[in-house]
């Protein structure tokens, strides 16, 4: 840009960066080139609260691994962020900005939002090459035929709700299960599975409720199951939005059967939201809990923040769910370049090489099973404790 | 004293209504402001009832002054506290209100007891609106609107009271009539009465002295009785006689409805 | 036939509480003729101011002294978006009002941050059982406050003084400033009001869901609400919130099974066949012909 005249809002733009970059002695200038992470978040709109953690999150990990683990073979790991509002448009278009401004020998891995924005992106993903994984646990996503560098880095919806009905059909064969789920993509994704492996576990669907993401009176929809007498409600697709309304109305009108979710239910807030009547709601859930101080992971984390000033304050799934992507993207990175094949395809490989890591206890293994981890435990909701506990140890799935 | 100074009103920065117009009122005097369309009568009464603002127009030089307060400039709440009520054009009642929510809405200031009160009055008056008191005023006649302003105006409790154009669109019965009850109004309460007309022969019936305006100017200030003696000038500028104002009427008509 | 009761029970329960946000909106509308986009943003003010005072109060106090404080944020709005417009082009007010939701989402989050917020405690319990019909006691809670909130509005817009006045007003703001009204301070009232009421919903709906950005989505509820009351009416609003919940309740006993994902469309479907047959809605005031 030298010799040519900035405008005032490039100005501001890059003002803090070459600031920086002028201030900074030879030495700095002189370091590697960066490797970079790019994360696009919902920083804004209806789920900010889950990006402003994962934020935090990849902060964390990516000063830890500069910090304590040495960068990625000397070389310092680069987080770059773009808000997606929660919003496929605006997503595609920070998706659009970041690959064509970043070199491809430089931008290795993308961290994306929602299951719309993945399955609206991947195409192009898969023609870059770039390795990528989001908050989104769909099953679509994890398909290597199809989208040959996209990992899931967990149990997809089908594995979540697999663990469910296994869970279901120990406890009482033949049970009567009700499904509960929100109009949308992440609603929706596990449902013809759902139904195709109760029919094969004989557990029966009596009831099936669609409603919006968050749930004013969650009133009728309970009356529904309560009319269909059934003895399991699985719910799927909301963030702790619908759910506790649905167990104050059980509550209230007396229903006595047990709720279940997958991962985005088995957040705390659930229960602090629900109060007594969040009591046995039974949630799956892979990484572990910031409470869980016995988890290598948490407790680097927790010292990680402590040393660095950062707020001391109990933090949520959906910052340690980041927090470990973190880590594990870093560990791939380091890997690759160990193998001194540092680049989107290094990375891809190393990915399919991690059996032995488990990302400091923060995931039971990280040996990817058709390009998605197919394990997790399930974790009750204690309200007198207000808090998630270990219900049972790791169920493989695949 | 109710004095206009040179006043100059612009509408939109540029439409000139007023370009210098200076007046005086007398507490306990009936004054007429007589002009043909678009002189600029409707405007005198908006600036005076610093009802400007409403209309996209603004004072751009001169100034208003009730007794000792400059009111030029400040709004359209200040004139009432000072004691001047602007009736608009165009009868202005609330149409949606019933008859006596109208008075009530106008007597709003007055204390209870006080307003049930002078509303018994202004009924007593004009028992035409007695009859219809909870009917919506938008269902009323034009002569029972105008009386129900009237009536509106006067629980504002006005020492100066500006009207503009009262007899519009009024039979010429109802306006002799009207007319009538304002001059007994004014003589009754004491209040300065500034009528502001196109139907200059039933508002000389009633007034004490005249202003002519055109094209925002004043052109012709005088006694009634010079006016009178020169009814043939008058009508020169008015653009009226009989036939005249007829025209006038069919002209206001069809702005009206477009 | 205990199904349909109780499901009956639940709808009104909800469209008290649709009601409650519906009328602060068609207030405004009523007496300024703005379509007060920022409406779902008065909700989520409303849930966060009770929150922060829910932070070192009992719920209950916090609810209550959330009114106060709503109303001042309401006379804010006026001050700051409405009275510099006055007299301009209702569009214009109206453009403001997009402006301040945008302004207000990203306010909220950086004053109370992203994360998702929740009440502490609840109301006092007041579950009514009926036989078998049961009444939750936040549905409980919604009709003891909305319903007198709802009547006392209507009541005092038919019959106070000031009820008169807003009306006078909201019909001709130059014919009321003419007969020395204070119209802007009478505006400045309703919009105070009308945060209040948004505030109140907006309590109520936190206690449900917590205090997040979701609530102004929840706020879209109000549109078809007030489009179907009428716009203007204040009664209609409450009728037609009631209508509305009703039909959402009924639709998801009944329809929901045959046609799954149908109920969250059904408030704006029963919007439309009721314009097709009325188009001033069910309440709206018609033009008076006469001149």
């Amino acid at each position: 840009m030298p010799g040519k005249k900035l405008t005032r809002r490039q100005l501001l733009k890059t003002g803090a960066a070459t600031a920086a970059v002028l201030a900074a002695p030879r030495w700095v200038r002189a370091q590697p080139r960066p490797v970079k992470l790019a994360v696009l978040l919902p920083l804004t709109g209806p789920f900010a609260f889950a990006g402003a953690a994962a934020l935090e999150a990849f902060q964390d990990a990516v000063g830890l691994v500069n910090d304590e683990l040495g960068g990625i073979a000397g070389r310092p790991l680069e987080l770059i962020v773009e808000d997606t509002g929660y919003d496929v448009a605006k997503g595609t278009a920070a998706f659009n900005r970041v690959v064509n401004r970043e070199r491809p020998d430089e931008l290795l891995f993308v961290y994306g939002d929602s299951t719309g924005l993945s399955k609206a992106l991947a195409p192009e993903i898969t023609r870059l090459g770039l390795p990528y994984t989001a908050t989104s646990y769909s099953g679509e996503l994890a398909d290597p035929e199809r989208y040959p560098t996209i990992y899931v880095f967990g149990p997809t919806y089908q594995d979540m709700m697999e663990a469910l009905l296994r869970e279901i059909a120990a406890r009482k064969p033949g049970a009567r299960i009700a499904l509960v789920y929100s109009n949308s993509e992440f609603g929706r994704d596990p449902i013809p599975y759902v139904k195709r492996r109760a029919a094969a576990l004989e557990l029966e669907i009596v009831a099936e409720e669609v409603t919006p993401l968050v749930l004013t009176d969650a009133g009728p929809v309970v009356l529904k199951l309560q009319r269909a007498r059934a003895d399991y409600v699985l719910t799927q697709g909301y963030v702790a939005t619908a759910e506790p309304a649905l167990l104050k109305a059980a509550r209230e009108f007396g229903f006595r059967a047990t709720f279940m979710g997958t991962y985005y239910s088995a957040s705390n807030a659930l229960i602090q939201r629900a109060g007594p009547a969040a009591d046995g709601f039974l949630a799956t859930y892979h990484n572990a809990y910031w409470y869980e101080v016995d988890v290598p992971g948490i407790r680097r984390a927790r010292a990680y923040r402590r040393q660095k000033g950062r707020p001391n304050k109990p933090m949520t799934t959906y910052y340690v769910g980041a927090f470990f992507v973190g880590l594990t993207v870093a560990e791939a990175m380091r890997r690759a370049a160990a193998a001194n094949r540092l680049s989107r395809e290094g990375v891809l490989e190393a990915l399919g090489n991690l059996a032995d890591y488990d990302a400091f206890g923060l995931i039971h293994s990280l040996r990817f099973v058709r390009h998605r981890l197919p394990y997790t435990k399930l974790y009750r909701a204690d309200a007198r404790a207000r808090r998630y506990v270990p219900y049972s140890d790791w169920i493989q799935l695949a | 004293m109710l004095a206009v100074e040179n006043l100059k009103v612009v509408y939109r920065g540029v439409i000139l209504a007023l370009d210098g117009v200076t007046l005086r009122v007398e507490p306990g005097e009936a004054v007429a402001v007589l002009g043909p369309n678009g002189a600029g009568k409707s405007t005198l009464v908006r600036a005076l009832g610093g009802l400007l603002a409403n209309y996209e127009g603004r004072v751009l030089d001169g100034r208003i002054l009730l007794g000792d307060a400059e009111i030029t400039h400040a709004g359209p709440l200040a004139p009432a506290r000072e004691g001047l009520t602007a009736v608009l054009e165009g009868r202005p009642v609330f149409r949606y209100l019933t008859v006596m929510e109208n008075l009530r809405a106008a007597g709003h200031r007055l204390p209870r007891a006080r307003l049930a009160r002078e509303i018994e009055e202004v009924l007593a008056r004009f028992p035409r609106l007695a009859e219809r008191r909870h009917e919506q005023a938008g269902y009323l006649s034009g002569g029972e609107q105008q009386m129900l302003i009237l009536g509106m105006a006067l629980l504002t409790e006005p020492r100066f009271l500006v009207v503009d154009e009262p007899s519009l669109g009024l039979a010429p019965r109802l306006v002799a009539d009207l007319f009538q009850r304002l001059r007994q109004l004014q003589r009754e309460r004491g209040l300065a009465l500034v009528l502001v007309e196109q139907n200059a022969r039933a508002a000389l019936a009633i007034v004490d002295r005249v202003y002519v305006l055109e094209r925002g100017r004043v052109v012709f200030e005088g006694r009634r009785e010079e006016a009178e003696r020169d009814v043939d000038v008058l009508e020169f500028y008015l653009g009226e006689g009989p036939a005249g104002y007829r025209q006038a009427r069919r002209y206001r008509r069809r702005k009206r409805w477009v | 036939m205990s199904f349909f009761l109780q499901l009956l029970v639940a709808g009104i329960a909800t469209g008290a509480l649709y009601a409650l946000m519906a009328m602060g909106f068609v207030l405004v509308y009523r007496a300024t003729r703005v379509v007060n986009f920022a409406i779902g943003e008065f909700l989520l003010v409303g849930g966060y101011l009770t929150y922060t005072l829910n932070l070192v109060l009992p719920l209950p106090w916090a609810m209550v002294l959330t009114l106060p404080l709503a109303f001042a944020f309401g006379l804010l709005v006026e001050r700051g978006f409405v009275r510099p417009l006055l007299g301009r082009n209702v569009v214009a007010v109206i453009m403001a009002t997009i402006g301040l939701a945008l302004a207000l989402d990203g306010a909220t989050q950086l004053a109370w941050g992203p994360d998702q917020k929740y009440l502490e405690g609840q109301l006092p319990v007041l579950t009514l059982a009926l036989g078998e019909l049961i009444l939750p006691s936040r549905s409980v809670w919604s009709l003891l406050l909305a319903l007198p909130a709802a009547l006392a509005l209507v009541y005092a817009l038919k019959r106070s003084r000031y009820g008169v006045l807003v009306r006078a007003v909201a019909e001709s703001e130059v014919a009321a400033l003419a007969m020395k009204i204070p119209a802007p301070r009478i505006v400045a009232l309703v919009w105070g009001l009308s945060a209040a009421l948004a505030a109140v919903g907006g309590a109520l709906l936190a206690g449900l869901s917590g205090v997040g950005p979701h609530l102004i989505a929840m706020g879209l509820m109000v549109f078809p609400v007030a489009i179907l009351g009428g716009m203007d009416s204040v009664g209609g609003a409450l009728l037609a919130g009631m209508l509305v919940g009703v039909a959402e309740s009924l639709s998801r006993g009944y329809l929901e099974a045959l046609v799954p994902g149908i109920t969250e469309a059904t408030p704006f479907l029963i919007v439309l066949l009721v314009l097709l047959a009325r188009p001033y809605g069910l309440f709206g005031e018609r033009e008076i012909e006469r001149v």
